[in-house]
């Protein structure tokens, strides 16, 4: 379970201070599918931020289970993206000059997993997501849903307990993005949970188990 | 991170900027290959400076040659006797006084063709044990030659007071103190440190005499001289040539730091530590320089026999300036050690990483978040 308590962020100083997120309490369920909701700049982004430690509160606390990751140090914080966390961005953030399973392998050669066992997981959740026969080809060689496929599999490689996809569907087509989200629906089934952070209103009804509305950075 | 994965991440990215990487790897193999040219010279020049000394000195010893005007007192005379017991390598001295004849040049050359240098004393001269053979005369002595009264032999050449006289442009009749001091080297003591000792006696005895003076030592002298000169030249360009290595390797990460700047903020968010990235660059450029510099020093290996004729013709081009026929009897050594080009990878990833500290402090300050923020907006 993730509970955040009276979180907020701001962001530069003085005139040029922009409150992103404000004083925001929630709690996410574990094995649910958690959609957050909002429009461009409502502080949807910065909220997942947080809670990945991708960025730091500027005030309140986060608790992941027991551990409230805002005490942990750099390395700490490092390690707890590394073994709990998976992510999947709109824009991919996968390196097009390498190739499939090895942006995939890219968070188990960073937990320093063996060339054997990583390369076996890997191909694991390459034939899961359907994109096995990819393997060896380059990033930049792939449709944006096969894209999308890749990074949901470097998501799931190190087996994390939450999967955090901001706008997964952004960049795709309708039939692309209704197959990334079958897929969310699926690492639920799994026994993850997933938040995901949209502004389509309909696909949060249809697939979240849970929806929060942000605006202005204050969950409504 | 394991060591084993860094090592993995880094040969990828290589492998992916293979065209960053190869400009910067014969950047730097062109440049340390002169690197390399100018170590091999100077440690082969340094190599083969103190058997140039050896040559230098005669058959291992320094005459020093000392001449007081008049009398030394007996209080003086008890400094010096100090000053050459201080002194570990003197091995002879011997002294003479009195009225010294200044002889004719032109006029010795016709008695016999001997070398000025074979007279001494008043009006009366030692002959040189060599010539005892050529003049027939035996053990005996000639009582004459020319018109002066030979008074003995001697053994060996240091009589050369009388040349000096000659350059000091002093009358006959004058009465000199003389003091001939030979300082010995045995094979196995350290030659650097013989000739500093002579040195300092040069200059302690220079305070008691008119005039101190030694052909071995001034020999020295200018190979010391030109040596020096030549040293400074090598570090000139060595560090000029070091920093444009450096300069190169430290655009080089600028660059891929640069290019791949989402790539690190990617790692981050995927639990990368910020000492591993550090990690990471530092590898990578390890490799890069040592690629480089490896490469340099296999071309020089290759074409050791080359570099070894072009080394020794500077060497004895820039000794010889000194003191040119004495040098051309000397092995010249060549000298290239292994662990060169080691150190040179060593320093050149140091100091490139410190000179891109800024980029690299630029991903390490910044969260994961805030990066990819600035590439999406980059977008």
């Amino acid at each position: 379970m993730i509970k955040l308590v009276n979180v907020s962020k701001t962001y530069g100083e003085k005139d040029g201070r922009v409150e992103a997120l404000k004083s925001t309490n929630l709690l996410i369920p574990d094995h649910e599918l958690v959609a957050i909701l909002g429009k461009t700049g409502s502080g949807k982004t910065t909220l997942l931020n947080m809670i990945g430690a991708l960025d730091k509160p500027t005030t309140g606390e986060i608790f992941f289970g027991d551990d409230d990751i805002t005490k942990m140090n750099e390395d700490e914080l490092a390690d707890y993206r590394n073994r709990n966390i998976g992510y999947v961005f709109q824009s991919f953030y996968l390196d097009d000059s390498s190739s499939v399973i090895d942006n995939v392998m890219m968070p188990e050669i960073i937990a320093g997993i063996g060339k054997e066992k990583r390369t076996q997981k890997a191909r694991k959740y390459l034939t899961i997501l359907g994109i096995s026969e990819k393997e060896s080809t380059k990033v930049r060689d792939l449709s944006g849903g096969q894209k999308q496929r890749v990074a949901v599999a470097r998501a799931l490689v190190n087996d994390p307990d939450v999967i955090l996809a901001d706008e997964p569907t952004g960049n795709l087509d309708s039939e692309n993005g209704k197959e990334v989200l079958e897929l969310l629906k699926t690492i639920v089934q799994m026994g993850k949970t997933v938040i995901l952070v949209t502004h389509n209103v309909a696909d949060a009804e249809k697939y979240a188990d849970v929806i929060f509305t942000i605006t202005d950075g204050v969950i409504q | 991170m394991k060591l084993g994965s860094l090592l993995n991440l880094s040969f990828l990215n290589i492998k992916k900027e293979k065209a960053r990487a190869i400009v910067t790897i014969f950047i730097i193999f062109v440049l340390s290959l002169f690197l390399d040219g100018l170590l091999v010279v100077g440690t082969s020049f340094y190599a083969s400076i103190n058997d140039t000394y050896g040559q230098l000195l005669n058959d291992g010893s320094i005459y020093l040659n000392c001449q007081a005007q008049g009398t030394i007192s007996d209080e003086t005379y008890g400094s010096i006797k100090k000053t050459l017991n201080e002194c570990p390598y003197v091995s002879e001295v011997r002294t003479s006084f009195g009225k010294v004849t200044l002889f004719d040049y032109d006029y010795l050359e016709s008695i016999g063709g001997i070398s000025l240098s074979d007279y001494e004393g008043k009006n009366y001269v030692l002959l040189n044990e060599e010539y005892r053979d050529d003049y027939g005369i035996g053990n005996h002595y000639p009582t004459l030659f020319g018109d002066l009264e030979v008074k003995g032999f001697f053994s060996d050449d240091r009589f050369d007071a009388i040349a000096d006289l000659n350059y000091f442009q002093y009358g006959t009749d004058e009465s000199f103190y003389f003091l001939n001091i030979a300082c010995h080297i045995e094979e196995t003591e350290d030659i650097n440190d013989f000739i500093n000792s002579s040195f300092e006696l040069e200059d302690d005895l220079d305070g008691y005499f008119y005039s101190v003076g030694s052909s071995e030592l001034g020999n020295v002298s200018q190979v010391k001289k030109v040596s020096s000169l030549a040293l400074i030249s090598f570090v000139i360009t060595t560090i000029i040539l070091f920093f444009l290595s450096v300069g190169t390797i430290s655009s080089s990460i600028i660059i891929s730091l640069d290019s791949n700047y989402y790539l690190s903020g990617l790692y981050k968010a995927l639990g990368m530590k910020d000492k591993d990235v550090l990690s990471l660059t530092a590898i990578q450029t390890f490799t890069e320089s040592l690629s480089g510099v490896l490469l340099s020093s296999a071309l020089i290996f290759i074409l050791k026999g080359t570099v070894h004729d072009i080394t020794e013709n500077l060497f004895l081009f820039t000794t010889g300036l000194a003191i040119s026929s004495d040098i051309k009897m000397i092995d010249f050594h060549f000298s290239f050690p292994f662990y060169i080009p080691m150190i040179m990878a060593v320093f050149f990833t140091v100091f490139s990483l410190l000179f891109a500290g800024r980029s690299i402090l630029n991903i390490i300050s910044k969260s994961p978040g805030a990066i990819m923020s600035e590439e999406n907006c980059h977008e």
